[in-house]
């Protein structure tokens, strides 16, 4: 026996109903509430109207040609998605040489520091020096396999040790700048890595997480270097 | 008699040669055959636009977008769809990035949500003004575009262009549920702005 509805009742099926997803069952009890009730038989015609009307509506045409603006734009550097693709390769290829050799130059420096600050205070020890990350491990291979981000984050999390380790040298208000333009910096590649998850062929979105990424280096390579208070 | 359906059939089969042959010239470099396929398709593209984003200025700066990017990525369409398709699937994700570009801009203030519990709870805008005074004859087009971002977007989607919520729910980043629920919401709102 098809049961009864009450037009509450058809209303929550309404949306399942305009989607012909109903079962058969519940769909016989919604056809017999129809032919009996005029407000929701009305509420029917009306949202399958507007679907219909929907479905016909006109193009619509813009109020100018655009060709000429569209034209302008391809003749002003508009390269191919794949061009586009291996410049961006060479260009993480770029920065992977430059930025090795600017991690290097700066882990050397403040290793060379630390040597000689110890040798300054104490007999010269004769086992390896405890605190400081040996130089070569913390240099980042210039190996071409590598993915640019996993490249972006070694030559990060390198040149992270040494801001921290320098945190001491430098003024708190310039620490206290410094730490909120890491977060709004961070945020960018946070949101850039989501909406990459969700569309990950966009060069747009790709450019905007290196662009994040190269910030967030810039940014560290200058407090490494940054001279101490005075 | 049956002459016409014939010569339609042979005339919408040298309309997809005659884009066969724009797209690989296109693809070459031509930018003449993508002015072609420009003609062909702009307004179609247009018309998704203005109805995505409900406004006018905005709906022509995205459809330049959407060529510009097209362009750019011509060499990644493979012909598994029809160009057309192709081209509508990236103008839907060019309009979805420029509302996620402005949204950042807004410095996400307000998301889809609130602003759509705003729109219905706040005084009309200027072009939803129109729609309430007396005597306006209302019509679907203004009654779409007055509709809350994110019931629009949907109902744009699905009773105009035809997509399935599965692909809403991917294109959008929300639930096929929730493309269900906006959708219904759509058109109850709709109605409403229709019998006023």
């Amino acid at each position: 026996m098809t049961p009864e509805l009450q037009c509450d009742a058809f209303d929550a099926l309404l949306p399942d109903y305009l989607e012909r997803s109903l079962d058969p069952a519940i769909l016989a009890a919604a056809r017999l509430h129809l032919a009996t009730c005029e407000r929701c038989a009305s509420l029917v015609r009306d949202l399958d109207d507007i679907r219909a009307r929907a479905a016909e509506l006109p193009l619509l045409t813009p109020s100018r040609d655009l060709w000429p603006d569209i034209a302008a734009r391809l003749s002003t550097g508009v390269v191919s998605l794949d061009e586009r693709r291996e410049r961006m390769a060479v260009r993480r290829r770029h920065w992977l040489v430059n930025g090795a050799a600017a991690a290097a130059l700066v882990i050397a420096t403040a290793t060379g520091t630390v040597m000689v600050t110890r040798s300054m205070r104490a007999p010269v020890s004769q086992g390896p020096i405890v605190n400081s990350p040996p130089i070569q491990s913390m240099v980042i291979p210039a190996s071409e396999k590598l993915p640019a981000t996993v490249t972006y984050e070694r030559e990060i999390d390198g040149l992270r040790t040494i801001v921290r380790d320098r945190r001491a040298q430098l003024d708190p208000k310039t620490i206290a700048v410094i730490e909120k333009n890491l977060s709004v910096i961070d945020s960018a590649i946070a949101e850039s890595r989501a909406a990459l998850r969700k569309d990950s062929t966009s060069a747009f979105l790709a450019d905007q997480l290196d662009h994040a990424l190269d910030t967030k280096l810039t940014l560290l390579r200058t407090v490494a270097l940054l001279p101490a208070r005075t | 008699m049956l002459v016409a359906p014939f010569e339609a059939a042979n005339d919408a089969e040298a309309a997809r040669a005659a884009e066969a042959t724009d797209i690989a010239a296109a693809r070459a470099g031509d930018a003449r055959a993508f002015e072609r396929l420009y003609r062909v398709h702009v307004d179609r593209v247009f018309s998704l636009c203005i109805r995505m984003a409900g406004d006018r200025t905005m709906a022509e700066e995205l459809t330049q977008d959407c060529f510009v990017r097209a362009w750019e990525r011509l060499s990644s369409f493979r012909g598994e769809s029809a160009f057309g398709t192709w081209l509508y699937r990236l103008a839907v994700n060019v309009v979805l990035n420029a509302r996620k570009t402005a949204g950042r801009a807004r410095k996400r203030f307000v998301t889809d949500e609130e602003g759509d519990e705003r729109n219905e709870r706040s005084e009309p805008s200027g072009e939803r003004e129109t729609f309430r005074n007396p005597g306006t004859i209302l019509d679907l087009e203004q009654a779409v575009a007055g509709l809350p971002p994110g019931a629009r977007r949907v109902f744009v989607l699905h009773d105009v262009q035809g997509y399935r919520h599965e692909e809403i729910a991917e294109m959008l980043g929300i639930t096929s549920g929730g493309s269900k629920a906006q959708l219904h919401r759509a058109r109850l709102l709709l109605r409403g702005a229709l019998e006023r």
